[in-house]
């Protein structure tokens, strides 16, 4: 792999909400193409009560994730990335109504490799393709959301996909999120 | 039509038998009373009514309203639902629930306050990057192994000149990386070789992928 110039330029946006065992919180990590941090944000937990959770029902969880926490932390960060990445399908038509930047759905495939990098196909969901972001890995299981689902919207989204997978493993923010959920919510049961 | 004897006649005989009545001023006066009969309503809920919430915000505060039935025709109203008396005269509390916020009115119209966004940039600097073994994904065997490797991992992308520090971590099999952001800027793979011709040695090569 060459030198590249840009690294740093161009952001990837990563969100995650949790709502396991009734407490909600949500981070969103901005890292450049290279993996490096450059925005963390996360939010204070939210336990609804009992009564709140008779009162609203189902419809608690979807407020909660969809707008609070993930409108919140996106309107939050101050690197703008080039596009946000989410993991969670209840997320993404929020995602992409809220943020200022292109949002995909990327989820790890155990398929064969496709030919080459770059290389898309269409799944049968509406908006869903495997991505080969890179010559060394399994593709990538994008899935855009139902406002756009063109071809070309596939494409320009491919492109920044394997831009970034050439210096960074594009799914492993998700994992540092996670430690670092993780690690806060240890903090804060210790106080 | 009767003539006047006969008239006179008959009034000889009831002279005196035909009473008339006077109403005075100090007599009871006529009552006129319908048939019409009013149906009182008298709710059976508690006298404490909570009427709504609002919800606090990062408090995450309940604040309940309510009020008392009015008095007058309904002023005994709680004494006769006994259930509702008892929980009177226990001295209920209303507690605080940990609401975020929540407003009167339509489920949709519920507004929650914004929830407080913590920026801690620093929380994720210090985390190392994981970096997965891709070998299974190569086709053939990779460049920079040398005679007597036998390749075991190969990781990528990893930052050769920025790397500041890296663990491999036994359990899961992958690579933990700092880099220096400064200096990151060569991508390259990182091969884990068994070198079998200096004694079975575990070593590590840098490799162009």
């Amino acid at each position: 792999m060459g030198v590249s110039s840009h690294f740093g330029a161009k952001h990837l946006g990563y969100v995650l909400v949790d709502g396991s065992e009734g407490v909600f919180r949500g981070a969103a990590l901005v890292a450049d193409f290279r993996g490096i941090p450059a925005d963390f944000r996360y939010t204070d937990p939210i336990k609804p009560s009992r009564i709140e959770k008779i009162l609203y029902g189902g419809a608690l969880d979807v407020y909660l994730r969809e707008e609070l926490i993930l409108e919140n932390i996106v309107n939050a960060v101050e690197v703008q990335p080039v596009m946000w990445i989410c993991r969670d399908a209840d997320l993404l038509e929020s995602l992409a109504r809220i943020a200022k930047a292109r949002a995909v759905l990327l989820a790890p495939t155990s398929r064969s490799p496709l030919d080459a990098a770059g290389d898309l196909e269409r799944q049968n969901d509406p908006g869903s393709y495997l991505v080969q972001a890179d010559s060394v890995s399994a593709p990538l299981r994008m899935s855009l959301p139902l406002t756009r689902t063109k071809e070309e919207e596939a494409r320009a989204a491919s492109a920044i996909l394997v831009e970034a997978a050439a210096t960074m493993d594009l799914l492993e923010p998700f994992s540092r999120i996670v430690k670092a959920l993780s690690a806060l919510g240890e903090e804060q049961g210790d106080q | 039509m009767i003539s006047e004897d006969i008239r006179t006649f008959l009034a000889r005989i009831f002279l005196g038998k035909a009473r008339v009545h006077s109403i005075g001023a100090d007599r009871r006066s006529v009552s006129a009373r319908g048939i019409a009969r009013k149906v009182d309503t008298r709710p059976l809920r508690s006298p404490q009514r909570a009427l709504g919430s609002t919800l606090l915000g990062a408090g995450m505060d309940a604040r309940v309203k309510g009020f008392s039935l009015p008095g007058g025709a309904f002023a005994g109203a709680g004494e006769l639902v006994k259930s509702l008396t008892m929980v009177i005269s226990a001295g209920v509390t209303l507690r605080q629930c940990p609401v975020t916020r929540y407003e009167a009115g339509p489920a949709r119209g519920v507004k929650w306050s914004s929830v407080r966004s913590v920026r801690a940039l620093g929380r994720v600097s210090g985390l190392p990057l994981e970096i997965r073994n891709r070998l299974q994904w190569h086709p053939g065997k990779p460049r920079g192994a040398e005679q007597g490797d036998s390749v075991l991992a190969l990781y990528y992308p990893v930052m050769e000149n920025g790397l500041n520090k890296s663990i491999f971590n036994k359990d899961s099999g992958t690579l933990l990386v700092w880099y220096n952001p400064l200096k990151a800027w060569r991508v390259r793979g990182l091969l884990l070789v068994r070198n079998f011709s200096s004694g079975s040695e575990l070593k590590w090569r840098w490799t162009d992928v």
